[in-house]
């Protein structure tokens, strides 16, 4: 996953996932790191994931805090109902 | 290897008896796919075969009606095995394109893509990845996928890996006279369910809302079945259609809520 590249890439790291976004890279779940070499993969594929996430922050122009971006949905009547 | 195959149902075959129809791995209890029991769900349904999951997917909603697993102690041990995974979200190559949901249509929708059969019950990277097609995701809020249902899929998992076997479908709830919808195309279910029969141990459901505060049911495949339209396990007995299960609820803030 590329993080801010795509709307498409999903990474899950033990019971947590992140969704990629343009906009926003969402981070959802729990994670326990344990110490042991299943932690270690975990912690490094963490450390991969924050890495690539700073990396693509640095190098725009951003601004101080990016409005939310509006969700838009409309209503249609149940085809079921 | 995956069977690519696409095939268009006949509403009037819908309401038959039930019979094994689609030449999808063998996944279904009893060998019966789940049988659509209101008509109107009917138009522009295809059955799609994957891997590890077989949907019906509609061309109205622009979504699965109902998306069926088969897990066994070994097909969870090896999911649990995959512990970093990277996959990517994309529209079903295998459907026209009028009846499918683009990627475009759930961006700046406030829902989440969510999965119906998880990609956390997959053992290999090809089924996983498959699990990913817009084929087999509802719009659902981030407030139900990311929290109870994520923990309700967990425990399907556990409990399969203590009892041995189970069969799982799960499906959009589109109820109440008006819809919301994304995109101008993709219809949002009001709620969620997920229905599991355990052979031998008996069966049950699940319904969520699908809102800020999502309110948990747990009912029978009877009472499931009406409200949705869907029977999930045809040839199961009516003894254990008709019981409401001791099933935990997975709402509100990330703790369990005893069952009424």
């Amino acid at each position: 996953m590329k993080p801010f590249q795509d709307n498409k890439g999903s990474v899950s790291i033990g019971d947590l996932t992140a969704e990629n976004g343009t906009a926003v890279v969402a981070l959802s779940g729990n994670l326990e790191i344990t110490r042991d070499k299943v932690g270690l993969k975990r912690a490094e594929a963490l450390k991969a994931l924050a890495d690539a996430m700073v990396e693509q922050l640095k190098t725009g122009d951003l601004p101080d805090k990016a409005d939310a971006p509006a969700a838009s949905t409309d209503e249609v009547a149940n085809p079921f109902a | 290897m995956t069977r690519w195959l696409v095939l268009p149902l006949l509403a009037a075959s819908l309401t038959a008896p039930a019979a094994a129809r689609t030449s999808c791995p063998a996944i279904f209890a009893g060998g019966v796919e789940p049988r659509l029991v209101n008509a109107k769900l009917a138009p522009s349904t295809r059955v799609l075969c994957f891997q590890a999951y077989t949907v019906l997917h509609s061309g109205v909603t622009r979504t699965p009606l109902w998306s069926a697993e088969h897990l066994t102690r070994a097909t969870v041990q090896r999911a649990q095995a995959r512990d970093v995974r990277d996959n990517g979200y994309h529209a079903e190559p295998r459907l026209p394109a009028a009846e499918r949901a683009e990627l475009a249509d759930y961006m700046r929708s406030g829902y989440d893509r969510g999965h119906m059969a998880p990609s956390g019950d997959t053992g290999d990277a090809v089924s996983d990845r498959q699990t990913f097609s817009l084929a087999n995701m509802v719009p659902q809020l981030g407030s139900l996928n990311r929290t109870g249902w994520s923990r309700l899929e967990a425990y399907v998992r556990t409990l399969t890996l203590k009892l041995g076997e189970s069969y799982v479908v799960t499906g959009p709830l589109y109820e109440g006279a008006s819809l919301k919808r994304v995109g101008g195309r993709v219809l949002v279910p009001p709620a969620t369910w997920k229905a599991l029969w355990v052979p031998g141990q008996g069966a049950g459901a699940w319904i969520a809302t699908n809102v800020a505060a999502p309110k948990w049911q747990v009912v029978s495949i009877a009472q499931l079945t009406e409200r949705t339209g869907i029977d999930p396990f045809p040839t199961l007995d009516p003894a254990t259609r008709a019981k409401v299960p001791a099933f935990p609820s997975f709402g509100s803030n990330g703790h369990r809520v005893r069952r009424r």
